[in-house]
């Protein structure tokens, strides 16, 4: 059973992705120790190979690092990486979507400016 | 830890053919789903992988040696089934604690402290009697024996049947804990798909005695997409995939697409989303076999 | 001898000895019941001992063919499902009904030995090896009834209703049906047909058990 996982997404997606929200959101630290792969598991109940896949996902991405015999750390500079990657998929991952709605329902460019400026404000 | 698997199984009972030559391979260290209908032949395939059934045709055998009547074949394999509450000659008296008490006798590595906290964990008394017990008592016995066997091939035959939603919840955490530890194979056989989908690392779907599926979860979902919109942009964009369950209402279409790698979008106006575990089977299975 | 073998020899041993217990306890029980029934008896201690004697006779030749017609459906079948081979169930019945029969007749030898009662020991030896003989047959029986249900049973009660007609259609008629003339070769008779039942029913019951399955 997953807690507040989607069906949308590779599971293993999910959780690479919720540790980067995390990391945003400074509720993990650079430096500070992530749950490890079987804790993971244990708390989304997903298979401990999928929580594993999530977390070398970021591995890979180098945005955790492993000390042997301890654990996965936030390694330094991980959030400035995550911001930097997720600006570059903005445009594919939220605008592309926000755009085809607001065609459907007939909003003009100039009503998307105005609106950006009011919800910004 | 090795391989346990089936080549060519076929089974007849008389002239009905249950199994139609199956091919199945079940590797160390992963947890399976087993999914299928009733009398699709999940529990013959898997009476057969562990001996307790003989195969009308092909063979089985773990770490390529036959599996049937070999002493060092089934001391890894445990298969724990639906007990039954009746016997042929009336209901089943035996005691818990003496179920219990002939697993301990037979599965070498039997974990007595473990069975002990399982039992505490599920509220079981055990003097009561196997015909005494709840659905969910009974549900809660077979995982006991199960998880307490330790044997490196455990193999559930629908665990979760009798239990209520918190039970179940216990049940998948015990799994996980147990393979964490110690990366036990597991078998689950389940009519409850989506709740242990993300459990399973590899699934195996079986219709009709044939295996349909077999394959890691995430790359199956990964290639399962739900496909709506107007009758003939759906038409045109699944042209070259095969579908499954189409479904109309009005002008609107929607159809289950399982296509053959992930595919990076579909031609034309329509809505693309992915497919639970459960459905992408609902789907597969629904239309497949004629109702007797 | 595997370590799969030793563990399903041990675990038909202790049945066996349960049902040993069982047989004893209900014995026990009867014994009570004979010394109140036996205190008028011009002689309660020999009344009781023919009690124990004769009952316990009887009771051997039952119990071992029921407890092993129960075998297939129910504790082979268990034993089975928790990985037991089919060789080892084969031997474990075997197993079973030796520790049972065994102990059950040095029981009695003993028994027989401190009341001095020899007159006894024949009958009681002959009653113990034809109960070892139809183990094998409650084996086939239930074997059958494990596969085919219990119409078997029906099928089984009928026959024996047949031949309990003949034998007392025979027997009120006064027809011969040349029994008398065997006489003091009854023995020998019994112990031959004892044997005979025994090898050809534990053949039956191995062709049985090879292709059983936990239904």
């Amino acid at each position: 059973m997953l807690d507040n996982l989607g069906e949308d997404k590779s599971i293993y997606l999910q959780i690479s992705e919720m540790i980067e929200d995390e990391i945003l959101r400074d509720i993990l630290r650079e430096e500070e120790q992530v749950p490890s792969t079987t804790e993971l598991s244990k708390f989304y109940k997903i298979n401990p190979a999928t929580a594993a896949k999530g977390i070398n996902l970021l591995v890979d991405k180098d945005i955790l690092y492993k000390k042997r015999g301890i654990g996965m750390f936030v390694q330094a500079g991980a959030k400035e990486k995550i911001m930097e990657a997720r600006k570059k998929s903005f445009k594919e991952t939220y605008l592309k979507k926000l755009i085809t709605e607001a065609k459907l329902i007939g909003i003009t460019k100039n009503d998307l400016k105005r609106l950006i400026d009011e919800i910004t404000d | 830890m090795s391989t346990l698997s089936g080549k060519n199984i076929v089974k007849k009972y008389g002239k009905d053919t249950v199994l139609k030559n199956v091919d199945v391979e079940i590797e160390a260290g992963k947890i399976y789903g087993l999914i299928g209908r009733n009398g699709a032949g999940k529990t013959t395939l898997l009476s057969i992988l562990t001996a307790q059934n003989p195969a009308t045709e092909g063979t089985v055998t773990l770490d390529g040696k036959p599996v049937w009547e070999n002493e060092e074949a089934l001391s890894h394999i445990c298969y724990s089934r639906e007990i039954s509450q009746v016997t042929m000659f009336g209901p089943n008296t035996l005691k818990v604690k003496d179920y219990l008490g002939t697993a301990k006798a037979f599965y070498a590595n039997w974990d007595e402290e473990y069975a002990k906290e399982l039992i505490k964990l599920f509220n079981i008394n055990p003097k009561k009697r196997i015909n005494k017990l709840s659905k969910g008592m009974l549900s809660a016995v077979t995982i006991i024996v199960a998880m307490a066997s330790k044997a490196d091939i455990t193999i559930l035959d629908e665990p979760v049947a009798g239990l209520d939603v918190v039970a179940r919840e216990q049940f998948y955490k015990l799994v996980i804990d147990e393979y964490a530890a110690t990366g036990r194979t597991f078998v689950i056989s389940t009519h409850i798909i989506e709740e242990a989908a993300s459990l399973f690392e590899k699934v195996i779907i079986i219709d009709d005695g044939q295996i349909m599926i077999e394959e890691n979860t995430e790359e199956l979902l990964a290639r399962a997409y739900r496909v709506s919109g107007e009758e003939t942009s759906v038409d045109a964009a699944v042209r070259d995939f095969k579908t499954y369950h189409p479904e109309s209402i009005g002008r609107n279409k929607v159809v289950t697409v399982l296509a053959d790698e992930p595919v990076d979008g579909f031609a034309g106006d329509v809505q693309v989303e992915p497919v639970p575990l459960q459905n992408l089977f609902y789907a597969m299975c629904v239309d497949g076999r004629k109702e007797a | 001898m595997s370590s799969l073998a030793k563990r399903s020899a041990k675990y038909y041993f202790k049945e066996g000895l349960k049902v040993l217990a069982l047989v004893l306890g209900i014995e026990c029980c009867l014994v009570i019941e004979w010394f109140v029934l036996g205190a008028n008896e011009k002689n309660p201690m020999d009344y009781l001992f023919q009690m124990i004697m004769s009952v316990g006779c009887i009771i051997v030749v039952m119990i071992n063919m029921m407890h092993s017609f129960y075998g297939p459906n129910w504790y082979d079948s268990l034993a089975m499902s928790m990985g037991a081979r089919r060789k080892d169930i084969f031997i474990g019945e075997l197993i079973k009904q030796a520790t049972f029969v065994g102990s059950y007749m040095v029981v009695y030898i003993i028994l027989i030995a401190i009341f001095n009662k020899y007159e006894y020991l024949l009958l009681m030896i002959l009653s113990n090896i034809v109960s070892f003989a139809l183990g094998p047959v409650g084996l086939v029986i239930g074997h059958k009834v494990h596969n085919h249900g219990k119409i078997i049973v029906f099928i089984i009660a009928m026959i024996a209703g047949c031949g309990g007609g003949f034998i007392g259609f025979f027997s009120a008629t006064g027809v011969s049906i040349g029994i008398e003339s065997i006489g003091a070769y009854v023995i020998i008779a019994v112990l031959i047909i004892a044997v005979i039942i025994f090898a050809l029913f534990e053949f039956w019951a191995y062709k049985l058990n090879q292709k059983s399955m936990v239904r």
